[in-house]
């Protein structure tokens, strides 16, 4: 078997666990009820693809490791999610910003895991990359709107550009078993100047490192998220839901 | 019910038949023989002004009513309900998207509604201003509230204004959904530890009688339930929607071995009904005036949504002007080469 190495697979599903997570604390506050239905849709993509991955993860670990023991019954220290993943949700600009930043990075992973030499992952990545190219494809004409719409919305884009510039490097670095980082990082910036382009934004500044402060800032918020998270769960331990 | 009928706007207590006309009768004829009014067809202006508001309460409830659910997504106890739970508050942002849509084709703009809504001027649902304290209260929610909505919207499939009768049909599919997922997750909780079972237990002995209230006043206090009903809006009464489902959910929690808190409750072999205890109208009407547990932090979120999402809504119009001026700008250009 060519599978995937575990701590790839857990990097992607606590990705797409810890995203959903933060998609979700939108729905039913979103600007407009079209929006709220449309960060939902992201949101399930993401908690689904997650589940699917935490599946095959526990399958594959044997032990009675399940889903939810790997979503719930693991702390912060033990996540293996990019940090901008559990960065707080922000305005709507800074959300969807992060949408566009993680669905352009989410796009070439998928297609090429689907093509991978891991079968049952690649039934799992061919049904993500669609869904990642439609969320890249809303991200896309919100931040193009946001660059050119109103002084204000403008305003709030760069905002949110500087807001979450910083947890890009991090992201471009993460190395994901039988993936071609280099390959990836290239389509993240090429799609993403194309994107700033017709925002009329300047380009997008990507630093070379994240610094720890960064860093300790992102586990910050995600021990937040986890708490949150997983506190019903681990109030009854025993309890099937 | 999510429409309560709880307006007492007095113009919508005119009998229909008070300004007699060719048309109103044959628009009153066209309803007795059961056919549906479309947005093009002349009506009378109390038919049009009793479906705004019937419409527009609904959908409000449908929006406001994702706040109470919306608030556990994130501490669903596992991956599945969460994901159900996600996908049943998104449901219900749907059905106020095509409530809005339908109270539009009677010529009034979802803005117009919003603000209603906002300014207190429009009402909602009562049910949705009680507090959501545990996570059985998400199945009670679905299996109760979501019950009680069915039990009234299946005859509304067959309104006599026909974007709402549609616009019906399809949510009560997705509403049917919605209840058997609550019942559900109700069912889990009775089958766990005794912790589980005790949370449904509580959470049912808090929601029962707002439940019941849902259904509006007693037929014989509600203000327009007969003229509604001559419009062919309303199909069946409120006491006797109410009568149906206590009759319905007195089985189901006997299955679940949950204890209905009504020391009245009784079945009546003669009436072949369940009888059941007073409701407490005080509650209700102090509720449906904004004095109930979350009416503020209902609209409070509800308002700070709207406002805070005014930009975004701003940069979409402001975007979509540029566009249509540059297209405009080339087509000149190309016109003039
Ligand atoms: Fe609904
Ligand atoms: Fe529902």
């Amino acid at each position: 078997m060519s599978a995937l190495p575990s701590q790839s697979l857990l990097l992607i599903a606590d990705t797409c666990l810890v995203w959903g997570h933060r998609l979700s604390e939108w729905c039913g506050h979103g600007p407009q009820l079209e929006e709220d239905i449309a960060l939902t849709n992201t949101a399930l993509d993401v908690i689904g693809q997650a589940r699917s991955l935490y599946q095959l993860y526990a399958l594959r670990a044997g032990n009675g490791l399940t889903e939810d023991k790997l979503a719930y019954f693991r702390g912060a220290d033990a996540f293996q999610n990019v940090a901008i993943a559990a960065v707080e949700n922000g305005d709507y600009a800074q959300t969807v910003l992060r949408s566009l930043i993680l669905s352009a990075w989410f796009v070439p992973l998928w297609r090429e895991l689907a093509i991978g030499r891991d079968p049952e992952l690649a039934a799992i990545a061919v049904e993500a990359e669609k869904a990642a190219r439609v969320q890249r494809r809303h991200a896309s004409d919100w931040t193009i709107r946001f660059g050119d719409g109103t002084a204000e919305s403008r305003r709030r884009i760069e905002h949110a550009i500087s807001t979450l510039a910083p947890w890009v490097p991090a992201l471009l670095a993460a190395e994901i078993d039988g993936t071609d980082r280099a390959r990836r990082e290239n389509e993240w910036r090429s799609f993403i100047a194309e994107v700033m382009a017709e925002a009329t934004l300047d380009a997008f500044p990507v630093g070379s490192s994240s610094d720890h402060a960064f860093e300790a800032n992102a586990k910050q918020a995600l021990s937040a998220l986890l708490h949150e998270m997983q506190s019903l769960a681990r109030e009854h331990p025993e309890a099937v839901w | 019910m999510y429409t309560q009928a709880i307006d007492t706007d007095p113009t919508s207590r005119n009998s229909p038949t008070s300004h007699a006309s060719v048309a109103e009768d044959v628009f009153l004829a066209r309803i007795a023989q059961d056919e549906k009014i479309e947005p093009q067809d002349w009506m009378p202006e109390a038919y049009r002004k009793t479906l705004v508001r019937q419409i527009s309460q609904h959908a409000h409830s449908e929006v406001v009513g994702m706040l109470p659910e919306g608030g556990w997504i994130t501490r669903a106890p596992s991956l599945r309900r969460k994901e159900i739970l996600l996908a049943k508050v998104q449901d219900e942002g749907g059905h106020g998207l095509y409530l809005y849509s339908a109270a539009e084709t009677l010529g009034v703009s979802r803005e117009q509604l919003i603000d209603a809504l906002h300014s207190g001027k429009a009402k909602y649902s009562s049910i949705f201003n009680y507090e959501t304290k545990t996570w059985a209260d998400i199945g009670t929610i679905g299996w109760l509230v979501d019950g009680a909505a069915i039990m009234n919207q299946v005859p509304l499939c067959r309104c006599s204004y026909g974007p709402y009768a549609r616009a019906m049909i399809r949510i009560c599919k997705e509403e049917s959904f919605h209840q058997r997922q609550g019942f559900d997750i109700v069912r889990a909780l009775c089958e766990g530890t005794p912790e589980q079972k005790a949370m449904a237990q509580e959470s049912l002995n808090r929601w029962w009688w707002p439940t019941l209230m849902m259904f509006g006043p007693h037929d014989s206090d509600s203000t327009h339930t007969g003229q509604a009903s001559a419009y062919g809006i309303k199909r069946i009464s409120n006491d006797d929607l109410r009568q149906k489902f206590v009759d319905v959910t007195v089985a189901q929690a006997e299955f679940l071995g949950l204890s209905i808190p009504d020391p009245a409750l009784r079945w009546n072999a003669e009436r072949g009904h369940y009888d059941f205890g007073k409701i407490d109208w005080d509650e209700f009407w102090r509720v449906v005036n904004g004095q109930g547990p979350c009416n503020e932090a209902r609209m409070h979120d509800r308002i700070s949504a709207f406002e805070e999402g005014r930009w975004v809504r701003d940069a979409a119009s402001a975007h979509a002007a540029k566009r249509a001026a540059r297209a405009v700008a080339r087509a000149g250009a190309l016109e003039a080469a």
